[in-house]
């Protein structure tokens, strides 16, 4: 009995053995259709799937030949009990059912540019928070942004899906060393946006987004608050 | 009396079959491995393919070494580090950090006199996110039946870079070659422009950076 337990667990590490289905499966030389088909493996012949590169597996025919094939190939072949091949669609199921994202950005902050990064969990479908980290450099100052968010997304099942986003945070400006206003200074903030997400291909995404800050910079000698913009554009994978 | 003799007999017999061949079969499952594939075969039929196991390799760091021309301030060594995750074939999204320290300006080296810049202010590091490009994928033929693949690939950004006592919001361009070793090591060469404007000397200028490095990656 030990040694059958033995025995398949041992059997279990091998990768499973595909049989080809279509009438035949190309072999490139590299993970890319740019790279030259060196090899073709015939419909009933049995290969095994070594790796994956993006759209591409790597794998081994029955003379021991390995090179990449494209997954539209590789859901042409039958499982060891004669089921096709499906892979787990990494598509917009997935990407809706998504529950960590991770993403930079590009954009402007009232004239100047900024670059974040940032870093996000989902809840339900429907929320997520969200941690940004955002560097503005300008020509008189530079800022860091750190920024906690709620982002709401009423329809997580558009192409192009809208969201909310409620935030807080604190802005730390640096003026430049070559003015002679030496004195950082640091303010909270509040946030209210708005945005747009595109699921682009497997775990990439697009967003877009435009964003308010209120800057609580009013002070004894300034009565006023500060109102600021910043719009960007950036991208994300998810998990 | 007569058939029931036989009722039994013909009862008995397959139990008798069976309870041998069982015998027999578990008195040899264990020295005979033959045996034992016969045993498991069912177990491999019903192993279950699970895409989870095939080993995804979509991202790649690389330590670079090489140099930066720093406008005014002359070329330097300069150490990057860079994270690609491969979106596709072809796109690819770079996450890179490098440093370097300027050098004296021909000003500073000619007059002798104060340097305009402290120790400090000469460190540079920068920052970028960039997006790439797989233009032309290749090959190399190293010799008659050795070949590796190549990528020659263009690639564009933004970042910043901090020289001089301040942050400089920076633009990128440049383009590279990848030779892949094998399928976890590839070696990339480097070449890009990093593009900011600096105040240092009185009147704001936009500066041209070129960098050009040599980098060893781990594809994972």
């Amino acid at each position: 009995m030990l040694l059958l337990v033995t025995s398949v667990r041992a059997t279990a590490d091998e990768e499973v053995p595909l049989t080809i289905d279509d009438p035949f499966i190309e072999m490139h030389t590299g993970a890319g259709s740019g790279y030259p088909i060196f090899h073709v493996v015939d419909r009933g012949q049995k290969i095994i799937i070594l790796k994956r590169k993006t759209n591409w597996y790597k794998i081994r025919a029955e003379n021991g030949k390995e090179g990449w094939a494209t997954r539209e190939q590789m859901q042409q072949t039958l499982l060891p009990d004669g089921q096709q091949l499906k892979f787990a669609e990494l598509d917009q199921n997935a990407f809706e059912r998504r529950r960590w994202e991770l993403g930079v950005t590009a954009g402007e902050l009232e004239d100047a540019p900024i670059t974040s990064v940032y870093g996000a969990y989902g809840f339900t479908r429907n929320f997520s928070t969200e941690l940004t980290l955002g560097h503005s450099v300008g020509n008189v100052s530079s800022s860091l942004l750190y920024k906690l968010n709620l982002l709401m997304q009423p329809f997580p099942d558009w192409d192009y899906s809208p969201y909310f986003t409620l935030g807080l945070g604190t802005i730390d400006v640096k003026p430049s060393a070559t003015l002679i206003e030496p004195a950082d200074k640091s303010n909270e903030f509040s946030q209210l946006g708005l945005g747009l997400r595109k699921y682009l291909s497997r775990r990439f995404m697009l967003r877009l987004e435009f964003n308010e800050y209120v800057i609580f910079s009013a002070s004894n000698d300034k009565d006023e608050n500060e109102d600021i913009n910043e719009w960007k554009l950036g991208f994300a994978i998810f998990f | 009396m007569e058939t029931r003799f036989r009722h039994i007999f013909l009862a008995l017999v397959p139990a008798l079959l069976y309870a041998f061949s069982a015998s027999a079969y578990s008195a040899e499952a264990e020295p005979e491995s033959a045996e034992e594939t016969a045993l498991i075969e069912p177990e491999v039929e019903r192993r279950e393919f699970d895409e989870a196991d095939i080993d995804g390799n979509d991202f790649e760091v690389v330590l670079s070494m090489g140099y930066i021309s720093i406008e005014d301030f002359g070329v330097n060594n300069m150490l990057a580090g860079k994270l690609n995750y491969y979106v596709n074939e072809d796109v690819f999204v770079q996450l890179a950090v490098g440093q370097s320290k300027g050098g004296e300006t021909s000003f500073e080296t000619l007059s002798g006199g104060a340097p305009l810049l402290t120790d400090s202010e000469r460190e540079l590091s920068y920052y970028s996110i960039s997006i790439g490009y797989n233009l032309l994928p290749g090959e190399a033929f190293v010799t008659q039946n050795t070949t590796y693949n190549t990528a020659f690939y263009v690639s564009a950004g933004v970042g910043n870079t901090d020289f001089a006592g301040d942050d400089r919001y920076t633009f990128n361009y440049g383009a590279g070659y990848r030779f892949l070793l094998n399928d976890f090591f590839t070696i990339n060469a480097d070449f890009r422009n990093n593009m900011f404007d600096m105040d240092t000397f009185g009147e704001n200028k936009g500066t041209n950076n070129f960098e050009y490095s040599l980098g060893f990656g781990l594809v994972f």
